[in-house]
């Protein structure tokens, strides 16, 4: 949940990337860790197997300085996509303002994509969130791969809410950006709303 | 205005500080700090300055996270007691009701005792202020969507 | 140290738990990799969830993990959690793997200290002839890795896209705003400016 500090003159917000294992959300924060000129972003920690897998989650602060006299802060989370993590995912979901929801391109994958996006669902609405309403943008992630599904489809399958969408590649940040900036100006128009 | 955010006001802030720092002067402790429920840091004592404060509030709330489903899972409501022992430095976590955490490290050499004691005063003292940030209360059950309103949504 | 390296050491292995459960008095152990993924149970387990239990005992041994680096120290070698009748003891054997104890108000717990630093070092031994006799290398289950992350900063040059709308894409992308400087100041001041 927004954090609203008079006190520091500082806004925090927290973006949560969701999605099945390896569909490519911590490849997401890694880019943009790396895009971001260093005055807009703290440390990443990546809680991570030996395996590089996310095991708990990955986290990168980002600050874009003060904007009318308030620091504004976004604090960008990713899940485990295993599904032995299912708690970890309930864990990382509390208090989430917006979600980047990654999806794998890959015709193998659709399951996995339905079951997360459904396992995400439940989890918003145990922390008391509404996936109805929730600021959520998707990514069709991994379009360089030969055997993907046809955007219209993941639209039709996927997109229940008509949110905006964007085709990605994401260890060349195709899709990584735009997809951040969309969440974050949703967040925002919510807080303003 | 700022719909569904939690508001700390410069005031609150400044009493909240006031307690924690009486709390590292008389538990003899090295580093306080309150972490809110999504595991944004409220506000820490003065410490060491190679230590970032914000990660090392994200790693608690993770961590304390952790053990409170592990709590749940062995069947117990929580765990009265937290403890994390280092070679150097222990860390005591406490919830703040369901509003925050209190995460207090101190050297191996304090006793937990103390430690224990006048966290447990501190959290007392903390819960008026982390309640009264949290000016929204969560969407009540009737709100949120019902089983069959996911069925709908999706549509498989 | 992954169940699939484990093989037929998993016997000792699990005559190492059963012993220590004798000595101990306590109620069950899990032995889990650095991931979560159970290598061995021995105990009453049969009313415990022990796939989730295990997979967030490693959360919670990671995060301390990081706190230990952030902190400057080496590890939180012990992490000991105290309920109205249940216990919990987590700690490691180096970075082979996790493991979980459970005991309830019965049982004293600077046995269960002493006697699971006990057992540590046997398991230790026995992960260390598995790794030197099968040459697996255990790679340490990472926390910061923000070295690792200079492998995906974009480079300098530009490679040259292998598609042309691939390419358009690319070009999509920087005017959207993701060029090397990225604008956030003139991005949201539009926005801030309606809510403040
Ligand atoms: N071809 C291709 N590979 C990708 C793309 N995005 C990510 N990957 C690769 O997919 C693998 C998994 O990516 P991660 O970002 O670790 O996936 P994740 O979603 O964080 O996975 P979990 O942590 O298990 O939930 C890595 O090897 C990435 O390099 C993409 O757009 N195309
Ligand atoms: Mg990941």
């Amino acid at each position: 949940m927004t954090m609203l500090n008079y006190a520091k003159k500082e806004i925090i917000c927290k973006i949560v990337y969701y999605g099945p294992g390896l569909s490519g959300k911590t490849t997401n924060l890694k880019f943009i860790y790396g895009k971001m000129d260093t005055q807009y972003k703290g440390k990443m920690i990546a809680i991570a197997t030996e395996t590089e897998r996310t095991l708990f989650f990955d986290f990168l602060p980002l600050d874009f300085g003060k904007i009318k006299g308030f620091t504004t802060k976004f604090q960008l989370y990713t899940v485990p996509g295993q599904a032995i993590y299912t708690n970890s995912r309930k864990l990382i979901l509390k208090g989430a303002d917006g979600i980047v929801f990654v999806a794998d391109s890959q015709i193998d994958r659709m399951d996995d994509n339905k079951s997360s996006l459904k396992d995400m669902a439940l989890n918003l609405r145990e922390q008391g969130l509404d996936i109805r309403n929730i600021p959520l943008v998707m990514q069709w992630n991994k379009r360089d791969l030969p055997n993907i599904v046809p955007v219209e489809k993941l639209e039709e399958t996927l997109n229940f809410r008509k949110v905006p969408t964007f085709e990605g590649v994401a260890h060349k940040g195709i899709g990584v950006m735009s997809a951040l900036k969309t969440v974050i100006k949703m967040v925002l128009n919510k807080l303003g709303g | 205005m700022f719909k569904g955010s939690k508001v700390l006001q410069p005031e609150d802030l400044n009493q909240m500080n006031n307690i924690i720092e009486k709390l590292k002067t008389q538990s003899k402790c090295l580093v306080v700090l309150i972490v809110d429920d999504s595991g944004h840091l409220i506000t820490n004592t003065e410490s060491d300055p190679s230590i970032d404060p914000i990660l090392l509030g994200t790693l608690t709330a993770g961590n304390f996270g952790a053990t409170n489903e592990l709590a749940k899972l062995i069947g117990e409501a929580e765990f009265t007691l937290v403890l994390h022992e280092g070679n150097k430095e222990n860390i005591h976590m406490l919830a703040i009701g369901d509003c925050g955490i209190l995460v207090v490290i101190f050297a191996n050499t304090t006793p937990i005792g103390l430690i224990r004691m006048y966290s447990q005063k501190s959290v007392t003292a903390l819960l008026p202020y982390l309640e009264k940030m949290q000016v929204e209360k969560k969407a009540s059950k009737k709100d949120l969507p019902s089983d069959e309103d996911l069925e709908n949504l999706f549509n498989w | 140290m992954k169940l699939s390296q484990i093989g037929n050491k998993i016997d000792p292995i699990n005559e190492i738990l059963e012993n220590f459960l004798d000595d101990a008095g306590v109620t069950c152990a899990i032995l889990c990799d650095m991931g979560g993924e159970i290598l061995t149970t021995k105990g009453d387990i049969t009313t415990l969830d022990f796939t989730n239990i295990a997979a967030m005992a490693a959360g919670s041994y990671a995060t301390t993990k990081g706190i230990a680096n952030l902190l400057g120290q080496s590890e939180f070698s012990l992490l000991f959690h105290q309920g109205t009748k249940n216990n919990i003891l987590i700690s490691s054997v180096e970075n082979f793997a996790i493991f979980i104890i459970l005991f309830d108000a019965n049982t004293i717990l600077g046995v269960v200290k002493q006697k699971s630093q006990e057992m540590k070092e046997t398991l230790k031994i026995i992960f260390e002839e598995i790794v030197k006799g099968k040459g697996i290398v255990i790679k340490k289950a990472k926390v910061f890795e923000e070295r690792d992350l200079d492998k995906v900063k974009p480079s300098k040059k530009k490679p040259k896209p292998a598609k042309k709308d691939e390419a358009e894409k690319e070009e999509a992308e920087e005017k959207d705003g993701s060029s090397k400087k990225f604008d956030f100041d003139s991005l949201m001041i539009d926005d801030l400016d309606d809510i403040f």
